[in-house]
């Protein structure tokens, strides 16, 4: 009995020893990344870099000129506001280079290989897909550092001329080298997705707009929540304001207060950004993995893990008294039903199948809670509803912890929109898959699909009505199916609650429509042998 | 050793290879035969793990490719039948890189470049860009990289294609050696007698099956129940076809030209002699007569359709 446990602990220790060393040697010893570092000190990138750095300090420079040309008629308090101002504006500069380079320097990463069939060479090597995807993170984001190096001078004359202190600086980088990290991650994903590196580029492009655009907007809500972009520095703010890499200034230096504890918002921001990046390549590792099943579990299994701990970061970090966010309940449901939008971005890879297709990607039944992980058609949907749950779960938690306030009714409700919309899409892609047109066709069909429903409503009902989406009064926008999340009070949660019915009812009449249309394709037709063993 | 168990790979309704088991030993030298479209690289992409088998399996060494595909990974050098080469990459770091996610440690690796570049006799070229290095080079290159953690086991997708006479020879005596080092050696190809001359075993593959299997000589040997006998004559080649037709064993005589008469013979070395003295002693001006070696060329055109999918 000693013996088994001792035996166990020793297993336990063996395998952490060996998790430690894979560790290791993934961001040490990492050779994907010194064979690129190589290239890149040969390739004409690094010249594109400092042809931008260039423009960058000459652009500067001007300014820091133009000011101190007049400094002499002005009043040191004015000077130094305007030291101040230029100081945000450099940073945040630094913040809209880092989102216009770090695209177009990670799209191709994996895509260039696959096309050059050197993919194919690496994975013939007992490599991992983690050793593989953690070096091409790390030699792409070499190059965005390389740009935030470069703006050192600039900002250090900020420094010295008295418009920010060094620490400020540091945390500032700190943060930027964040986003990066997630655009990064976000490119990567896309890049190990497609098949040509122009696509590659568009959607990464694409994907981090995606991305920015309701970053950017929940950092402007915390921004107007607290005393607006500038002279934040030491006060309390929500820690999303950090979301945006183009207030990045404004938010060092911010804290907030969770559980008596004053924890400064970049730890906050630097946390859920790890988690969100981890997520990502967890994605992209299960798209390199291609058929490996046992891999695909753990992967899909670990990113289950990673949702709930994600989820919990953020609704400890979400300080109700400092958001100004009005019903948490609400708030907390429509930043659930928010992030499920952004897993509709997974229903086409994870749902869409097809007789062209790896024998994985063969229909396999609709609903099998023992397939969950396996990357089969049949576990799509439990996975999904697994990753709203334990999302739903990890925020109720994690409010309760930092806060020690419970979510209620409304957010179930919120949960329950969320997952309906998630079943939408996913009995959509059954529907495109099941005329059995290949699994490329099939994704088209739901991509199509969103488009029309999610993106196509905006400009049009913008063109019909004056009000704004975030108005309260009744207008057209309740026509849109996304209408309900952003809402701060309970007025929407009625809404949510009727979308919610109306989505299942739509998921079942899809769902059925597929069903029967692969009964009749299928009719003598079953996919050879067991799927997965 | 590796096994190659009823490995099955459908694409939709295609069934690109359909259940194919052979056996090799280390030493092995496996020619595998196809024309383009046989299933060739398919069946070798399973072996090396990159692609998911619909049926069937492969162990080598007792590693499975569908359970353990990393075990395997570890044991097997896989040339695929396009370079994968890195633009602004020199020779030493290319196989550096391989060398290390091999896991060859750091402090061998040195020594493992300079022996594998020794055997493919690139010592010279160690120091050049990828890019600046001929087709040939490029191609051994490749093979150097698939040898830098002493792979059990070679898998080359055609590796002869497009190199020049000369190159094509230096790398059919680089793979003997290779065999004789105790590997087990794939060698695709769907040009036959590139193979030939050094592979000690060969399959031959078509529409997916394996239509044969074995030592090069058994399989030459099975599929001839007779031998071709070669005569020259100084003239009378039609006269001498219509008189050998009446003797025993002959099958067919032919003459393919004035001077040369071909003779499907199915008796043994004895009877053959006696073929010649009837001949001779009949006064056929016979200066040549010899037994055609039957090759794998005929042995593949005999059992493959020439049909491509
Ligand atoms: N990804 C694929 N999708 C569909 N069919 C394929 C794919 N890869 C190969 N095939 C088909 O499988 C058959 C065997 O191909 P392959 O193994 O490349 O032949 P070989 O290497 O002997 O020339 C061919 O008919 C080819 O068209
Ligand atoms: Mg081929």
């Amino acid at each position: 009995m000693i013996a088994t446990r001792e035996a166990a602990r020793q297993g336990f220790f063996d395998r952490f020893a060996s998790w430690l060393g894979e560790t290791k040697l993934a961001y040490l010893g990492n050779a994907a990344a010194l064979r690129d570092f190589r290239v890149q000190l040969r390739g004409n990138r690094s010249m594109l870099l400092f042809g931008l750095y260039l423009a960058v300090m000459i652009g500067a420079g001007l300014v820091i000129y133009a000011q101190t040309a007049n400094a002499g008629q002005i009043s040191a308090l004015v000077a130094q506001n305007n030291l101040l101002t230029f100081y945000a504006v450099v940073i945040g500069m630094l913040g809209a280079v880092l989102t216009i380079v770090t695209p177009a320097l990670s799209a191709t990463a994996v895509v260039m290989e696959r096309q050059r069939h050197s993919l194919d060479l690496v994975f013939s090597a007992p490599v991992t897909a983690r050793y593989y995807l953690v070096g091409k993170m790390i030699s792409a984001f070499r190059y965005t550092w390389m740009l935030l190096i470069l703006s050192l001078p600039v900002t250090a004359s900020c420094v010295v001329l008295g418009g920010a202190s060094w620490s400020d600086v540091l945390e500032s980088f700190g943060l930027l080298s964040m986003h990066a990290l997630i655009i990064t991650a976000i490119s990567l994903l896309v890049s190990t997705m497609v098949s040509k590196p122009v696509s590659a580029i568009i959607w990464s492009y694409a994907a981090t707009a995606a991305y920015l655009i309701p970053a950017t907007a929940l950092s402007a809500g915390a921004m107007n929540a607290t005393n607006g972009p500038f002279h934040m520095e030491g006060i309390q703010a929500p820690f999303w304001g950090g979301l945006s890499p183009y207030t990045v200034s404004a938010m060092a230096g911010t804290y907030s207060s969770i559980g008596g504890l004053d924890v400064p918002n970049w730890i906050l921001v630097g946390g859920l950004t790890l988690l969100i990046c981890r997520l990502l390549l967890l994605g992209a590792g299960v798209a390199l993995a291609s058929w490996d099943p046992k891999l695909i579990v753990k992967l899909r299994s670990t990113s289950l893990v990673y949702a709930a701990v994600l989820a919990a970061w953020v609704g400890y970090a979400a300080v109700p008294s400092a958001s100004s966010v009005g019903d948490l309940s609400v708030f907390g449901g429509s930043l659930l039903a928010g992030s499920s939008v952004a897993l509709l971005l997974a229903v086409p890879n994870v749902c869409c199948f097809g007789k062209d297709a790896e024998r994985r990607l063969r229909p396999n039944g609709w609903f099998s809670s023992r397939r969950m992980l396996d990357g089969t058609p049949a576990g799509a949907l439990p996975f999904l509803l697994a990753l709203v749950s334990v999302g739903a779960l990890g925020l109720f938690l994690g409010t309760f912890l930092g806060s020690g306030l419970t979510l209620g009714m409304p957010f179930l409700v919120y949960v329950c929109y969320g997952a309906a919309l998630v079943s939408l899409f996913w009995a959509v892609a059954r529907y495109t898959s099941s005329y059995m047109l290949g699994v490329r066709t099939a994704r088209v069909g739901v991509i199509v699909s969103m488009i029309v429903l999610l993106v196509l409503p905006t400009p049009i009902l913008s063109a019909l009505t004056p009000a704004g989406i975030d108005s309260e009064a009744l207008t057209v926008w309740d026509l849109f199916v996304l209408r309900p999340i952003g809402a701060t009070n309970t007025h929407r949660v009625g809404e949510a609650l009727a979308y919610a019915v109306l989505l299942l009812a739509a998921t079942g009449i899809f769902a059925a429509w597929a069903e029967k249309n692969l009964k009749e394709k299928n009719s003598g037709d079953r996919p050879d042998g067991p799927i997965v063993a | 050793m590796l096994e190659v168990r009823n490995l099955r790979k459908q694409y939709g309704d295609l069934v690109a290879v359909n259940g194919v088991s052979f056996c090799l030993q280390p030493g092995d030298v496996f020619g595998f035969i196809g024309s383009n479209g046989a299933g060739k690289t398919t069946t070798i992409r399973m072996i090396s793990t990159l692609l998911e088998p619909t049926a069937g399996t492969a162990t080598l060494n007792g590693a499975d490719i569908v359970k353990d595909p990393l075990a395997v990974r570890s044991m097997i050098g896989y040339m695929p039948d396009f370079f994968g080469l890195y633009d602004d990459v020199k020779v030493w770091e290319y196989l550096d890189f391989f060398a290390s996610i091999y896991r060859v440690p750091r402090s061998q690796r040195g020594d493992v470049i300079d022996n594998v570049l020794q055997l493919t006799d690139l010592t010279v070229k160690k120091d050049a860009f990828v890019q600046s290095l001929s087709r040939g080079m490029q191609q051994r290159l490749c093979l150097a990289r698939c040898l830098v953690h002493d792979p059990a086991l070679l898998l080359l997708d055609e590796p002869a294609s497009g190199l020049d006479p000369r190159a094509r020879a230096e790398l059919k005596a680089l793979i003997g050696e290779l065999g004789k080092m105790g590997k087990i050696v794939v060698v695709s190809s769907h040009i036959l007698p590139e193979l030939a001359d050094f592979c000690n075993t060969v399959g031959i593959i078509e529409r997916g099956d394996l239509l044969a299997f074995g030592p090069v000589d058994q399989i030459v040997k099975g599929a001839h129940t007779t031998r071709v006998l070669e005569l020259r004559l100084l003239r009378e080649a039609n006269a001498s076809a219509r008189f050998m037709l009446d003797l025993p064993h002959v099958v067919a005589a032919q003459a393919t030209s004035e001077s040369l008469v071909c003779v499907d013979f199915s008796g043994d070395y004895e009877q053959q002699a006696e073929l010649l003295k009837h001949l001779v002693s009949e006064g056929f001006p016979v200066i040549g007569f010899r037994e055609q070696e039957a090759d794998l060329e005929d042995v593949f055109l005999r059992l493959t359709t020439g049909a491509v999918q």
